[in-house]
């Protein structure tokens, strides 16, 4: 199997400070689905950064979907994002628009039809509990219906890299594990997906590899 | 920049207050556009009106020391000169009546005008295409009736056209003005709301959005915001033009040639929204693009 991310001695820094993450180097696998683990500052979500192409590395390579970042342009970027769905640690929903705008937002910039997007984005704020929700605007919900909005627009365009930021942790045990349920879904249908959490019972619980980041450095485990 | 994006517009970027400010802004341009684009074209308007009626024809004068000495027979012989002189296609006498309603706008309507001095004017129309020598047509008439003058209007004609031409300059300096105004707003307010809207944009980015998609969506939004203001402006304007007509129709009495707005002077007028809207729309789009390449 062909590797849909990977990294090549990746380091990356703020600035001029110090190096957060160094000699980074993995592949994932098509399919796969891993959890990236370590403490609060260990550097999960700057490494997810530079999955998602929000940020570029200050050493090393990055191969995604067998293009190598810093030869991407500006015009091809967006249709490689495009298959990647992130669900941030603070949702990173737009507050003025309702939910059902939050979530369409992947399908309307690929210009889907109107009658289609209502459609996929309401069965799937129904299946994440949203129903009665799906007019109401991000501030006026709690955290955990804003977490699973953000779920639902990271998932709603099918990505093929799926990457999730504390996906569970502002929702109850039964919501977590309907998300968790969805997440091994998508990646039954091949969707490759990386869960960052500091959840070690949510990893316990699972078959999946394993990553942890410790002082800027990865570690591997498999299960 | 389709239409078809307008069925795929999001409010992503609904919520800053250029939205509530812009289409006031807009309001006011477009108010001041229409009077001026209305002006160039009564001023067009009358110029050809002028130019039409003036130009095809030459006032005869026989001054008042001279009306007691002529006879009817030199008169009669003038005019047959007149009459039968190439290039012209008619000549008739002035009745007194009409010399009356010519002076009506000066003397005003209630003057007596019968007892005051007044010359024998002769109105000859010439032919469009044929060229009077002035001179030689005076000299032949001065041997029938001394001191007779020929006015051809084109002195005054010309000194008229030279103020109408400088009013159209002026005219068209203030719809550049306005148009360059316009620009600078939008690009400033796209610039502002670009800043207000940074997260949405960076969200938009991470899910893929392209620069294009997000520029539409913010000269979709400018199109909206010209659409009110544009309307707004000319829904205070266009009254205002049609009173201010009859305001003039009802004031000019004969002095000053009728300003009015004609079929493609009302046409421009129309025009100014769908510009407006285009300039909107199009400035916002080239902004946000060249902003965000800025930013990469």
């Amino acid at each position: 199997m062909t590797d849909i991310l990977r990294f090549e001695d990746v380091g990356l820094r703020y600035g001029l400070g110090p190096e957060i993450l160094q000699d980074i180097s993995f592949g994932l696998q098509e399919g796969s689905f891993h959890f990236l683990m370590g403490p609060s500052g260990a550097g999960k979500s700057s490494l997810l950064k530079l999955m998602y192409l929000a940020l570029k590395p200050t050493r090393g390579l990055i191969h995604i979907f067998g293009e190598e970042i810093s030869t991407i342009n500006r015009k091809r970027a967006p249709s490689l994002r495009r298959n990647i769905g992130v669900v941030y640690q603070e949702f990173r929903l737009i507050p003025h628009i309702s939910a059902f705008d939050n979530v369409a937002l992947p399908l309307r910039i690929t210009k889907l039809k109107e009658s289609l997007i209502k459609k996929n984005v309401e069965e799937l704020l129904e299946w994440v509990g949203l129903k009665d929700y799906m007019l109401s605007k991000p501030p006026t919900l709690s955290g955990g219906q804003q977490q699973r909005v953000a779920i639902a627009r990271a998932v709603v365009a099918k990505p093929k890299i799926l990457l999730a930021d504390e996906p569970t942790g502002n929702v109850d045990d039964e919501i977590a594990e309907r998300i968790m349920h969805l997440f091994e879904e998508l990646n039954k249908m091949g969707t490759t997906v990386v869960v960052a959490t500091h959840n070690a019972s949510l990893v316990k619980e699972s078959n999946f590899f394993s990553m942890t980041l410790s002082d800027g450095k990865l570690q591997f485990s498999g299960s | 920049m389709k239409l078809k994006n307008i069925q795929t517009f999001n409010k992503s970027f609904d919520n800053d207050d250029t939205n509530r400010y812009l289409p006031w802004l807009i309001a006011c341009m477009v108010f001041l556009a229409t009077l001026a684009v209305s002006a160039i074209f009564m001023v067009n308007s009358t110029t050809a009106r002028l130019s039409s009626s003036f130009s095809n024809s030459i006032t005869v004068q026989i001054p008042i020391n001279e009306i007691s000495t002529i006879n009817e027979k030199n008169k009669k012989l003038a005019l047959d000169v007149l009459a039968s002189y190439k290039g012209i296609k008619r000549a008739n006498l002035v009745i007194p009546e009409d010399v009356s309603s010519l002076l009506e706008p000066w003397l005003g309507k209630y003057a007596n005008t019968q007892n005051l001095p007044i010359p024998i004017v002769i109105d000859a129309e010439i032919d469009r295409n044929a060229s009077i020598d002035v001179q030689i047509l005076t000299n032949k008439l001065s041997k029938l009736i001394p001191n007779i003058t020929l006015d051809d209007h084109r002195e005054w004609l010309n000194n008229f056209y030279r103020t109408l031409d400088a009013l159209e300059v002026l005219a068209s300096f203030v719809v550049l003005l306005i148009v360059l105004s316009a620009i600078v707003t939008i690009i400033f307010a796209t610039r502002t709301s670009m800043g207000l809207q940074k997260d949405t944009i960076s969200i938009l980015h991470l899910i893929g959005a392209t620069d294009q998609y997000i520029a539409n969506q913010f000269s979709i939004r400018a199109a909206w915001l010209g659409i009110r203001g544009g309307i707004g402006g000319l829904v205070v304007a266009i009254p205002m033009l049609i009173g201010l007509e009859a305001i003039i129709k009802v004031s000019e009495a004969g002095v000053l040639p009728q300003l009015a707005l004609d079929g493609s002077g009302w046409i421009g007028v129309i025009l100014i929204l769908p510009t407006v809207i285009l300039i909107a729309m199009f400035t916002a789009y080239s902004t946000v693009l060249r902003t965000l390449s800025s930013m990469a």
